[in-house]
């Protein structure tokens, strides 16, 4: 009868429960076994650090480096690691400060036990972190500083960098705006370190050359420029500016309220725009000329680059208007961001030169990584690059655009690489011998 | 037979009382020798981080006494801490980098600095008081954060000055303070005598006479005392120890930075002091590890840590506004009357 037969239950029974689960797990970790790259008994990990001003006065610097350096080691881990190594990646935040970020570093490599780190874009942090690095025999990269000094007179021999900086930046666009923008400057720059830097550097190659320059310092959160830029000159032809985040914008947007952008050319470094859209700035933008370190828009790359531009925006979500494919408003650091992502695939070529284990072996890694000379290609999106031994600097290409009336950033000459290299203002190499 | 104990009020008995009293008393002093001895002992056993980390909140706590000096003790609400510290700091990188000094008279040289620059800051402030002391003393700790920004021939201006860890050297007998080991026991030397001499300073009659300014500084000048010179001695004293805490974390860091010299660097002195407890010395040692320890583990898993702090800051000033030594005595004293 129906009702003396055993009852079969509406779902599964538990033993057909167990039996499926087990089965399922033994098949998902099979699977697994056999899609991920690094089994079990795999080499240990190479253990990436990133020291990223997470928050703090370069916070928006912060976000994007982590987004960049998350998409490198994804795709390194993609392609088998480094050597056969797994990159696990551990990051601290610096709170743009030279109190904390040293601290937070030292946990980082201490207890996180980072072999290599992606460093802060604030000079006070690198500077301050140079001890920590060599402390532990840690190589430490800049992630867009840029005082001259980290890889000058305070250069160290466990700091890294393979951007551009203060003193390159002279180097490499001095000449063109000389000869294109005018031959009488006023500088009108923030009163600390990075904005006298510029002026002193650029400042003294134009008066080499003949040029004339009036140099006006303004505390660096000024928001009235109107009495400092009514001292310019009246027979100026160039009016170079130099602020950061709001100031940059003041600065811009008065020198056209007071007439200056119909009697001279504006200039100067793109760190004061990165991050921020031109339609922020409005049309007082137009006519601005930027020393740029890596086009915001895709278009503007040379055209070999761009297959390896486009794959780099695509790995890290940056639309080719240069802004976050997640959230619009958000405008990339684009002539930063691309150090984080370069120097993944830096260490990586380095460490499968020099046969590098661990950091005993930093010595030939030290030897190989500063004698690289990459070409561009998937990681390098920005273009060639070389690095020097002597200071342990980075050598790129830079770029010259202007603010069109479409409020576009255009590329109008491109400035290789062989025309940033200045003499090695130290020798580290002393260090390593 | 058993008699009759005598019984006090509350309920507890007079040798209850006594005994409770008893434990109140020591149990500060008790807890003092477990913290050192655990200061003294453990360390080893934790990882090099650790005992970096542990070094600096020592350094912290020593710059927080001092605030703690003009603050808790005297009646003076002073940013100018800051200046003293941040001098400090490249009193010794100076000493390291052009001087070739070691590690001692390094810190002496910043002792040396912080006490000059208070005598200069205190001589004009103590002659005035509440806002307009808070004022001057935070025009003096912006004026030498500017100094250091521009003075780059002397500074290095924004970019600091870095320098190698100076040997410790007694007598004839010389050793490497570099490893994180030595340098915490380094650091735990020096604060404690450092923390021992605020220790002895406030509970000497001096001592009780800045209480008295901060009392009544009216009542004070009534009895023929000179309340500036006073105030004056414990500010000079305070940027002494704030000094000395300077120049011990740029031993520690190798490093100096225009940055430790802003007025905001105060700041964190004054928070930690109003977290722990005014006017007790223990209060903000124990208020800079607590917020330290606390600011950074919400680090780690969080970001705007700083909101953590203010939040804490604001539980404290609502619950207890003295502090969390300030509320322990408080309940000592409530235990006693009752």
């Amino acid at each position: 009868m129906r009702r003396n037969q055993p009852t079969r239950p509406q779902g599964v029974t538990r033993r057909e429960f167990l039996t499926r689960t087990a089965a399922g797990a033994g098949v998902l970790t099979a699977s697994s076994l056999g899609l991920t790259r690094f089994a079990w008994g795999s080499p240990k990990p190479i253990v990436l650090g990133l020291h990223a001003d997470i928050t703090g006065v370069a916070a928006t610097y912060g976000y994007w480096f982590q987004r960049v350096v998350k998409a490198a080691v994804d795709k390194v881990n993609a392609e088998g690691g480094i050597a056969g190594r797994e990159v696990k990646l551990v990051v601290a935040d610096t709170a743009s400060s030279a109190e904390t970020g040293p601290r937070n570093l030292r946990q980082l490599i201490y207890e996180d036990e980072a072999d290599f780190v992606i460093g802060s874009v604030h000079s006070g942090v690198v500077l301050a972190s140079a001890p920590v690095a060599q402390e532990t025999n840690t190589f430490y990269f800049s992630g867009g500083a840029m005082s001259a000094s980290i890889t000058g007179e305070k250069a160290s021999p466990y700091l890294g960098r393979c951007h551009t900086h203060a003193r390159m930046q002279a180097q490499v666009g001095w000449k063109w705006a000389f000869d294109n923008l005018g031959k009488k400057w006023t500088f009108v720059v923030a009163d600390y370190s990075w904005g006298r830097s510029l002026a002193q550097e650029f400042g003294a190659r134009i008066r080499k050359a003949g040029g004339e320059v009036q140099v006006i310092k303004a505390p660096p959160r000024t928001s009235d420029f109107i009495p400092y830029l009514q001292k310019v000159h009246g027979d100026s032809e160039v009016l170079f500016t130099a602020f950061l985040g709001s100031a940059a914008l003041g600065v811009m947007r008065q020198s056209v309220e007071i007439g200056l952008h119909e009697r001279m050319k504006r200039f100067s470094v793109i760190c004061t725009a990165d991050g921020i859209g031109m339609d922020q700035i409005g049309k007082e933008a137009v006519g601005m000329h930027f020393l740029s370190y890596h086009p915001r828009y895709l278009d503007q790359l040379p055209e070999a680059q761009r297959p390896y531009e486009a794959a780099f925006r695509k790995a890290v979500g940056v639309t080719p208007e240069g802004r976050d494919v997640s959230n619009p408003k958000k405008v990339i650091v684009g002539s930063h961001y691309w150090s984080g992502w370069e120097y993944v695939g830096l260490i990586k070529r380095a460490v499968e030169a020099s046969g590098w284990r661990s950091k005993k072996d930093n010595k030939e890694f030290h030897k190989a990584f500063f004698n690289l000379k990459v070409q561009a290609g998937p990681w390098f999106p920005q273009g060639d690059l070389m690095l020097r031994e002597e200071d342990q600097q980075g050598f790129h290409n830079h770029y010259l655009v202007r603010v069109e009336k479409d409020l576009r950033l255009h590329r109008i000459a491109v400035l290789p690489k062989e025309q940033a290299v200045y003499e090695p203002p130290v020798d580290l190499k002393k260090y390593w011998t | 037979m058993e008699t009759a104990r005598p019984v006090a009020k509350g309920g507890l008995t007079a040798r209850d009382a006594w005994g409770a009293q008893r434990v109140l008393v020591w149990a500060p002093r008790v807890g003092a020798a477990a913290v050192l001895a655990a200061l003294v002992t453990l360390p080893p056993h934790l990882g090099y981080f650790n005992q970096i980390f542990l070094s600096e909140i020592l350094v912290w706590a020593l710059f927080a006494m001092s605030f703690d000096l003009v603050y808790g003790y005297t009646g003076l609400l002073s940013f100018g801490q800051s200046l003293f510290f941040g001098a400090g700091g490249y009193a010794v990188a100076m000493g390291v980098s052009r001087m070739d000094l070691s590690a001692l008279p390094c810190l002496g040289l910043a002792v040396a600095v912080g006490a000059a620059l208070a005598l200069v800051v205190g001589f004009v402030a103590v002659r005035v008081s509440g806002i307009h002391f808070v004022l001057i003393t935070i025009i003096f700790a912006l004026i030498g954060f500017l100094v250091a920004q521009r003075w780059v021939w002397l500074t290095g201006g924004d970019d600091g000055m870095t320098f190698a860890c100076p040997p410790l050297v007694l007598g004839g007998w010389e050793v490497s303070i570099a490893k994180p080991i030595r340098g915490y026991y380094f650091t735990l030397a020096v604060v404690c005598a450092g923390a021992l001499a605020l220790a002895r300073l406030v509970t000497s009659p001096l001592g009780r006479v800045l209480r008295g300014v901060r009392e009544n500084e009216l009542r004070m000048g009534l009895l023929g005392y000179d309340e500036r010179l006073y105030k004056l001695c414990a500010f000079v004293v305070a940027g002494a120890t704030a000094g000395l805490a300077g120049g011990l974390f740029a031993i520690l860091s190798r490093f100096s930075n225009p940055a430790f010299l802003h007025w905001t660097t105060s700041g964190k002195a004054v928070v930690w002091t109003i977290v722990g407890g005014p006017g007790t010395l223990a209060g903000p040692a124990l208020g800079t590890a607590l917020l330290m320890m606390i600011e950074h583990l919400a680090r780690r898993v969080m970001q705007g840590s700083e909101l953590v702090v203010g939040a804490i800051l604001i539980v404290s000033v609502l619950v207890a506004p003295q502090g969390i030594v300030g509320m322990w005595r408080k309940w000592v004293r409530a235990r006693e009357r009752k």
